[in-house]
């Protein structure tokens, strides 16, 4: 089969052949399709040109090495979804230079987080404030409402990526999104 | 109403060309040594049977029994 061909499989296709020939070649066709979207989550999550190269690096190097035990359950780009923001996640707790994206306020101390927070409120929040916020939040929940709200993911998709129950996801999103309500009503 | 998620860090910018060399180059050297420390394992066990499989042929030529 020539490169050309390959380019017309699907990633979990391409992914088999990987898996078979280890063909840095076919690895190249991955990263072409996908090094964008990992690339700019990078630089969302960090919000430095530098570091953003060095995690998209990381990320593809980790993915190469990861390839051999990957097994198709959904859909590969959520998958690689999850996959970035965790490795985002784990170099900014990490770094030390990063301290200021971690997030400094125990929004958890503060009362209100069992309040139900409708999607349309949560789609009134001003993009800019939206970013300020979601910076003060912890990672984690950072990581959840952006595939949620950003990536487009389903309960169940989160639910099986996460490896808990649809209702624990649930539960997990109703307090990110009290949590970004809280500090939006704090910060106005 | 607009999904504010939808408008975060945008524009998207282009991915500088030079972290795919960079990838390419790790997984080309992560490769190497994989490939090298296969030769070098392979090799011993190889080495081991054929000295166990020689050391049992001269037995047998010397009439010598396990």
């Amino acid at each position: 089969m020539n490169l050309s061909s390959y380019k017309k499989l699907t990633d979990d296709q391409i992914i088999i052949e990987i898996q078979k020939s280890k063909n840095l070649l076919i690895f190249d066709i991955l990263y072409d399709r996908h090094s964008f979207m990992v690339y700019n989550k990078c630089l969302g999550f960090t919000k430095d040109l530098d570091d953003a190269k060095d995690l998209t690096q990381e990320v593809f190097i980790k993915l190469f090495l990861k390839l051999k035990d990957y097994k198709a359950q959904g859909k590969f780009k959520s998958w690689l979804y999850v996959f970035t923001y965790n490795t985002c996640i784990n170099y900014v707790n990490r770094s030390e230079k990063h301290k200021n994206l971690k997030s400094n306020i125990h929004i958890e101390e503060l009362d209100s987080l069992h309040i139900e927070v409708s999607d349309t409120s949560l789609f009134q929040l001003k993009v800019e404030n939206l970013d300020k916020m979601l910076m003060q939040i912890n990672p984690e929940d950072k990581m959840l409402l952006l595939l949620k709200y950003q990536d487009e993911l389903t309960i169940k998709e989160l639910s099986e990526m996460y490896l808990i129950s649809e209702s624990a996801i649930k539960m997990r999103l109703k307090r990110a999104k009290a949590k970004l309500v809280k500090l939006n009503s704090l910060n106005s | 109403m607009e999904n504010p998620f939808k408008k975060l860090w945008q524009p998207h910018q282009e991915v500088p060309k030079e972290i795919k060399e960079r990838v390419k180059n790790d997984i080309a050297l992560y490769n190497l040594f994989g490939e090298l420390a296969d030769l070098v394992t392979n090799n011993y066990g190889e080495a081991a049977k054929s000295l166990l499989k020689n050391q049992q042929s001269k037995n047998n030529k010397n009439g010598k029994t396990k």
